[in-house]
């Protein structure tokens, strides 16, 4: 049984739950988990920084989005200066400090200042499947190392990721959508509906 | 801040999506990635003919790669098709 939050108010308090339904499959919860856990195997990685974080916590629910057609932590992502961000971050990481099961130690790698959030207490791993958790140490193997703007360099490339605005939504789809060019086919099929699609301004 | 148009979808082009996907839910979680680009910048897609413009959707692992077909106009996108393209052809 879960604890429920309300996912924008950062006022919410937990609210004890005295019926019997299932929350396991809500946001925030497997979001505060899935955070702990990267931040516990992350430990010994010396570039693992708040932005970090939020690139390894985008990455594995993406990659779990690929995989199965839904991600890991159920949470909705913003746009923001360095990447995607869960929008329930703010909330997640501050009850995280609250209940002392992390903190941010304020760190100095290379000529870079920043903070590293540090598990304090092992992450429910209950609340996940096997197949997720192989695709978030995946992702934090495979990401090892690297610092989090390499991270973000990797994102500032896509089309929805320089059409968004800071604090737009985006959905995971929206990742895929590209300004290739069609392929001769695909302009001829296009050409056919030149038709119908004059028929739309002319009601316009 | 840009301005946001409606993105319209006729009721053919969510059953060619549908029929894609097998599934509602994926359907509409690639109509939310299109709506998102397209209703904020059509214009980034290439142009075809005078009213027709393309867009690509490179999906991964289970997701398929489509095309769309839309035009527009200052208010609205009007999605006129979706097609899958196979991969590797």
């Amino acid at each position: 049984m879960g604890k429920l939050y309300a996912e924008y108010d950062t006022e919410a308090k937990p609210v004890q739950m005295n019926i019997d339904i299932d929350t396991s499959n809500l946001g925030p919860d497997k979001l505060e988990e899935l955070v702990l856990h990267i931040a516990e195997m992350s430990e010994r990685d010396t570039n693992f920084l708040s932005t970090k974080l939020n690139k390894l916590v985008w990455a594995a629910d993406f990659a779990c989005f690929c995989e199965t057609g839904s991600t890991i932590s159920g949470a909705r992502y913003q746009r923001e200066k360095f990447g995607p961000v869960p929008k329930a971050m703010p909330i997640i990481l501050e009850r995280l400090k609250e209940e002392e099961r992390m903190e941010f130690r304020k760190v100095t790698v290379g000529t870079r200042k920043g903070l590293r959030p540090v598990a304090l207490d092992a992450a429910d791993l209950s609340r996940f499947s096997q197949r997720q958790l192989m695709i978030v140490d995946k992702v934090i193997a495979e990401n090892f190392g690297k610092t989090g703007k390499q991270l973000s360099d990797e994102s500032h490339d896509k089309l929805a990721w320089k059409v968004l605005e800071n604090g737009d939504a985006i959905p995971f789809a929206a990742w895929f959508v590209t300004s290739r060019q069609p392929t001769p086919a695909e302009r001829r099929s296009g050409l056919e509906l030149e038709a119908l699609a004059k028929t739309f301004h002319g009601k316009a | 801040m840009e301005k946001l148009r409606t993105v319209v979808t006729e009721p053919s082009v969510d059953a060619e999506l549908e029929a894609i996907y097998d599934s509602i839910e994926r359907a509409d979680e690639a109509l939310r990635g299109f709506q998102a680009i397209l209703a904020k910048a059509p214009q980034c897609g290439a142009k075809i003919s005078e009213h027709v413009w393309f867009m690509g959707f490179e999906g991964k692992g289970i997701w398929k790669t489509l095309a769309v077909y839309y035009t527009f106009n200052d208010k609205y996108v009007w999605i006129l098709r979706i097609v899958e393209i196979k991969r590797g052809v």
